[in-house]
């Protein structure tokens, strides 16, 4: 005779159905943490940053997932504590079994604790650069500046050279502009000050430089070294080098080709000949 | 005076702007603005009792936002007594938004400035703030400007220290700016605490520097989650 509780119905019946009820509760969990995700990434997508909402969602994705997965074990009578006894035990055949999965996950946690890069940050691994897009247990998603896909394992970024090239609040670009030998180079340099302090994002502080740099075989030299915040840099650099050339040209400062003055031992003659048809 | 609440269709001009909102149609209505330092921006408006506010707002959207901060530099170097306070008027650069209400929602419609504007860095290249920049003579009494370019920024600097302090310059949050507007005045009233010679906080006062002046909308605050402490600024890096 089978095995069967007061009521009558037979123990694996009664199995079966703790199973599909802890099934449910995951199923449902999931699903719910999915509705406040969105819930949550529609009403404060103005209101918080891409990376603080990444972030935030995140967790409470998988905070609903982990109460539910409790919530689920304890249904078919799991107690949580032999459940991380057996976790530790699976944990360490798991992880001599996935070596590269395991580092990938630890340097995962490193990233997230010692924050070199975060999502929306403009960075450079390798010959890889462009956009964080999503910063994974495992890997971190990159968008290179022509739109690309890269999928990054953890361990490497963590075991890499990381240029985050938005760090800082502030960074410089330089330009050389060569000019003419026969022009001003005074002028010149008041010329682009000029044009460089009427620009409103190149910084009053730390304040910019130019300065005749060297005396080049073509133009005398100038350098530019202009402060812009990050988050604009690569639109300043552009409009700058552009507005200066405009300028400098408007003040009759001419940007010379480059150029060589032959001399000859032996006076040079040029003759021509008219052919005439008959 | 040019702030206020405006009803669809009027035509405000100035000699350096104009504004002008036009019915295209049932319910629309189409927005043009010149400006002589920023050019001409027409933008297309739909709603049934749409009313258009004009209000100065906080300075730091233009050209484009990328700070919340406001630094202003002091003409000349205030040398302030152990235990004393002082209380200074400096200027502050107007930006004026064109704000859409319907019943009791607002939408920033646009921004524009009279005057050209600077960011600075204020700190370190590595820890600093990027800060919407702006140079101010400090004077004793409120002085004279005009609201549609320069406003009055009444600044109570209070020295609890036992030592003497220099101050060349005020970092402020636009989170807790608090604008206030007449026909004749745009004014905002703060306070710097000197922390040490070296570090101060500064924060904003919720009232008007005259009677009978109207508060202006806050949209940095409108448009962001406040935390409790954004609304004051820690200036660590030097005064």
């Amino acid at each position: 005779m089978s095995e069967s509780n007061v009521s009558g119905i037979p123990a694996f019946a009664l199995n079966a159905w703790k199973i599909v009820e802890a099934a449910l509760i995951i199923i449902v969990g999931v699903i719910i943490a999915k509705i406040v995700v969105i819930y949550l990434r529609r009403s404060f997508k103005e209101k918080l940053s891409k990376e603080t909402l990444e972030l935030t969602s995140k967790i409470v994705y998988y905070g609903i997932v982990i109460i539910a997965c409790i919530s689920a074990l304890s249904k078919l009578g799991i107690e949580l504590s032999g459940l991380l006894v057996a976790g530790g035990i699976i944990g360490v055949a798991v992880g001599f079994a996935s070596k590269s999965a395991v580092g990938n996950f630890i340097s995962g946690v490193f990233l997230l604790f010692e924050r070199p890069i975060k999502i929306g940050d403009q960075i450079s691994v390798g010959d890889i650069s462009g956009f964080v897009e999503d910063i994974h247990i495992l890997s971190t998603v990159v968008r290179t500046y022509d739109g690309l896909y890269v999928r990054i394992p953890n361990e490497k970024i963590f075991t890499s050279n990381i240029t985050n090239l938005v760090a800082h609040p502030v960074r410089r670009f330089e330009y050389l502009i060569g000019i003419s030998y026969a022009d001003d180079a005074e002028k010149a340099i008041e010329v682009i000050k000029n044009v460089v302090e009427a620009h409103p994002f190149a910084l009053k502080n730390p304040a910019s430089q130019i300065f005749v740099e060297e005396l080049g075989d073509s133009s005398v030299n100038i350098r530019v070294k202009v402060w812009a915040p990050t988050k604009v840099w690569y639109s300043v650099k552009t409009e700058l080098l552009w507005k200066i050339k405009k300028r400098l040209e408007e003040n009759g400062i001419e940007i010379p080709f480059p150029q060589r003055v032959v001399w000859f031992a032996n006076k040079l003659e040029i003759s021509s000949k008219k052919k005439n048809k008959k | 005076m040019v702030y206020g609440s405006y009803k669809p269709p009027f035509k405000l001009s100035r000699k350096r702007f104009s504004i002008e909102v036009k019915k295209l149609g049932e319910d629309a209505w189409i927005y043009k603005r010149s400006c002589e330092s920023s050019g001409e921006t027409v933008k297309q408006i739909a709603g049934s009792s749409v009313e258009i506010i004009l209000n100065p707002v906080e300075p730091v959207n233009l050209p484009s936002e990328i700070t919340s901060f406001l630094l202003i530099e002091l003409e000349n170097e205030l040398v302030l007594a152990p235990k004393e306070n002082a209380k200074v008027f400096l200027t502050f650069p107007i930006e004026i938004g064109i704000i859409l209400k319907q019943k009791e929602s607002y939408r920033v419609l646009d921004i524009f400035s009279l005057l050209p504007q600077k960011y600075t860095l204020y700190g370190s290249v590595r820890t600093g703030k990027v800060c919407r920049y702006w140079k101010s003579c400090v004077h004793f009494k409120t002085p004279k400007t005009n609201p549609l370019e320069e406003g009055v920024l009444e600044l109570d600097i209070k020295n609890p220290t036992h030592e003497w302090v220099s101050i060349s310059r005020a970092v402020f949050s636009a989170w807790g700016m608090k604008i206030f507007y007449s026909k004749n005045l745009v004014s905002m009233r703060a306070v710097m605490k000197i922390i040490n010679k070296d570090v101060a906080e500064t924060s904003f006062v919720e009232e008007p520097l005259e009677k009978g002046m109207k508060k202006s909308i806050e949209i940095y605050m409108a448009r962001k989650i406040i935390l409790p402490f954004a609304t004051k600024f820690v200036m660590e890096e030097g005064l």
